[in-house]
């Protein structure tokens, strides 16, 4: 893509901010909004992306992705929160200092020379794709670092989000058919791990991954 | 046609399944159902080794290794589905289930082999990755099929891991497109053979990036080292169905993939990157499985670490290249042929046992004499002992390494002989000895031995004569790993 820089700069700001923003959200409606606007960013990219070379199906697409990743996912999340209490998110394994340290090295690592190739796909947008990359490091620290099942879901669309808007970025993405494919992996993939979470909670009275230990014994 | 026809097929039997209420006709579609896939499997397959690629639209593609792979997925297929329909019976009058489980299971195992085979058959990477994301899907609640605690956790630990690999898989794939995007994204559905044709102009330092997501994300799905942490408890706590599904169709799939790219990594960058790479995360596998199958407690995770063993087997063979990749394109048939059985004969002892823990299962042998029989000749086959396959694959795979990476082959002989003692010393604790009270010998139904004897009996006459289309396909495979 090669659209207006400003809208590009706007949206992969957010994504990275979103990002780091649910490391330091304590409660899980809080992430669940962070998600629905780190999404929004994401669309925008997405549809910007789109405008250059206007095509219905694509738009089709772009705005089933808006509906399931910016109003059905937030609003699942809210209603988990709701129906079993779950106002603070669950611990995590380390402290806000060491998380801090963590995202440095993220950024640090994600503009190193290991992902150097990554960076120059498209020269132009070397910055933007390495902070795609950062968004997508720092989404799988947050799945390994957090121990709450919603968390980790979150965790999980956010790596999403940060691949998607890589691709963009890279003029990676594929075609409307591809594209309706992927979004019908996640609407799914996301009632299914949205109704894991009630089990979950069900069976192990809490959303803390660390106290599920019946595997153990 | 006739693919998308037996893919449609599934997708049929599985709404059905959901649908019907009559337990025999929901049992008889999936008989008949996974019947007529491995006729039509077979008939492609035999097509593809005479006529060579079979393309019946643009979005299906089978060659010589994705037809060999459908058809190992519907003999697996079959098998299943005729010992499920005992199995679940079984079940059903110990009233461990009820028949809206038996329902549940036959339409997701149903959907599972739909995506299943459409990701061997489908032509484009991109679409074999939604494919291969939607086998996870589909089979999140058998794992929590019996509702426990640990059912639930082990069915959270295989979405959320999968998911992560799934989606480091999916970053690995788009990386391969950048040979043929242009600027506003990539057009149309691009093949595997247009990504193979435009190997060459892709930058060899993204090429080996792509390779490693694509290595970590379908290694998870294969269950290679240390990717494999939501095998043992899948396998584990699965129906026993399932568990054979898991190694006999879904393994060989994501392999298939994951061998699809290891190609035109090979034409971007010479194939000493991937070479090197299959053989650390192979040995990495064989050596945590083996002393895991040495220490474990629980016989059906016995089975997923003897699964990640052979996955890191085959990996071995296909880096080690020369004749140890015809070895592990057939070690991947053997396994496929007897871990199945292997399932089902485990699963026979938990009916009888009431216990997945090894120390609870005792004197097997006179409980469950002809089970016993069975489950003695599928470990030998399984462990790689003449006069089954298994033992020349693994033979010709660490002889294929010796001279170059002797290291290597040195590390994973010891681990296989680790994981070769630690298997029966468990076989022998479960099938000697005197039997726990309360447990007395009662006849096994034929056919929930049927399946494991036929699995068993194919494998070891493809060992001595192989259908001359099977070789073909095999001899065809190799050429182009």
């Amino acid at each position: 893509m090669t659209g207006d820089t400003g809208l590009i700069q706007a949206c992969i700001a957010i994504l990275c901010l979103t990002t780091v923003g649910l490391h330091v959200a304590r409660k899980n409606r809080n992430e669940a909004v962070l998600y629905g606007l780190q999404s929004l960013a994401v669309v925008s990219l997405f549809v910007s992306a789109l405008l250059e070379h206007y095509a219905t199906p694509l738009l089709i697409v772009a705005i089933l992705t808006f509906l399931v990743k910016v109003v059905l996912a937030p609003l699942f999340f809210t209603k988990l929160v709701k129906r079993h209490g779950l106002k603070f998110a669950a611990s995590t394994y380390t402290n806000v200092p060491e998380t801090a340290a963590g995202l440095v090295i993220i950024l640090i690592l994600a503009g190193s020379g290991i992902f150097a190739p990554l960076a120059n796909l498209v020269p132009g947008h070397h910055t933007f794709l390495v902070m795609a990359i950062a968004a997508m490091l720092s989404s799988m620290l947050l799945m390994i670092n957090r121990k709450g099942a919603l968390s980790q879901i979150v965790g999980v669309l956010s790596l999403e989000n940060s691949i998607v808007a890589f691709a963009v970025l890279a003029g990676l993405e594929q075609s409307a058919i591809l594209q309706a494919g992927i979004v019908f992996d996640v609407s799914v993939w996301l009632v299914i791990a949205v109704s894991m979470v009630s089990l979950v909670f069900r069976h192990h009275g809490s959303l803390d991954t660390s106290k599920m230990k019946s595997l153990r014994h | 046609m006739e693919i998308l026809a037996i893919i449609i097929g599934f997708v049929v039997t599985g709404i059905l399944s959901f649908v019907l209420r009559n337990r025999r006709l929901t049992e008889g579609l999936s008989l008949a159902v996974t019947a007529v896939g491995l006729v039509v499997s077979t008939l492609v397959a035999y097509r593809v080794s005479t006529s060579g690629t079979y393309e019946p639209f643009s979005f299906i593609s089978v060659d010589s290794l994705g037809a060999l792979v459908m058809l190992l997925v519907s003999v697996v297929a079959f098998f299943v589905a005729l010992y499920a329909v005992p199995y679940f019976r079984k079940e059903t009058d110990k009233k461990i289930i009820d028949d809206r489980h038996v329902r549940q299971y036959y339409a997701l195992s149903a959907i599972f082999l739909a995506f299943v085979l459409s990701t061997a058959a489908v032509s484009n990477p991109v679409a074999a990755w939604i494919f291969l994301e939607a086998t996870t899907l589909s089979t999140v609640f058998l794992i929590s099929f019996y509702r426990r605690s640990s059912n639930v956790e082990a069915a959270w630990k295989y979405l959320i891991v999968n998911a992560v690999g799934l989606l480091l898989a999916f970053f690995g794939t788009l990386l391969y497109f950048t040979s043929v995007a242009h600027g506003g994204g990539v057009a149309g559905l691009v093949h595997w053979d247009t990504l193979a044709a435009h190997a060459k102009q892709l930058d060899p330092a993204v090429v080996r990036i792509a390779f490693i997501f694509a290595l970590i994300g379908y290694g998870t799905k294969v269950g290679l080292a240390p990717m494999h942490t939501w095998k043992p408890g899948a396998y584990a706590k699965s129906p026993a169905p399932l568990g054979a599904l898991f190694s006999g169709a879904l393994l060989p799939v994501a392999f298939l993939i994951l061998l699809r790219f290891k190609s035109i990594t090979d034409v971007a960058v010479g194939p000493a990157f991937s070479q090197h790479l299959l053989i650390g995360f192979g040995v990495l596998s064989i050596v945590i499985a083996a002393f895991s199958i040495f220490a474990t407690e629980k016989n059906k995770r016995l089975l997923a670490y003897s699964s990640i063993e052979h996955a890191g087997i085959m990996a071995l063979g296909f880096g080690f290249g020369g004749i140890g990749v015809m070895a592990a394109v057939l070690h991947m048939i053997y396994h496929s042929l007897v871990k199945p059985a292997l399932f089902f004969l485990t699963g026979n002892m938990l009916l009888r046992y009431h216990s997945t823990y090894i120390a609870d299962v005792r004197g097997a042998m006179s409980i469950l004499p002809s089970n016993s029989v069975l489950y003695f000749a599928a470990l030998f086959a399984i462990v790689g002992f003449p006069p089954f396959g298994m033992f020349l694959t693994e033979f010709f795979i660490l002889s294929s390494g010796v001279t170059t990476y002797t290291v290597v082959v040195a590390v994973a002989l010891l681990a296989m002989s680790v994981a070769f003692i630690g298997f029966f010393r468990h076989a022998n604790a479960m099938l000697f000895g005197e039997p726990p009270r309360g447990i007395e010998k009662t006849k096994t139904s034929p056919w929930l031995l049927v399946p494991s004897a036929a699995l068993l009996g194919i494998t070891l006459f493809i060992t001595f004569y192989t259908p001359p289309f099977v070789q073909t396909l095999i001899h065809e495979a190799v050429g182009k790993i």
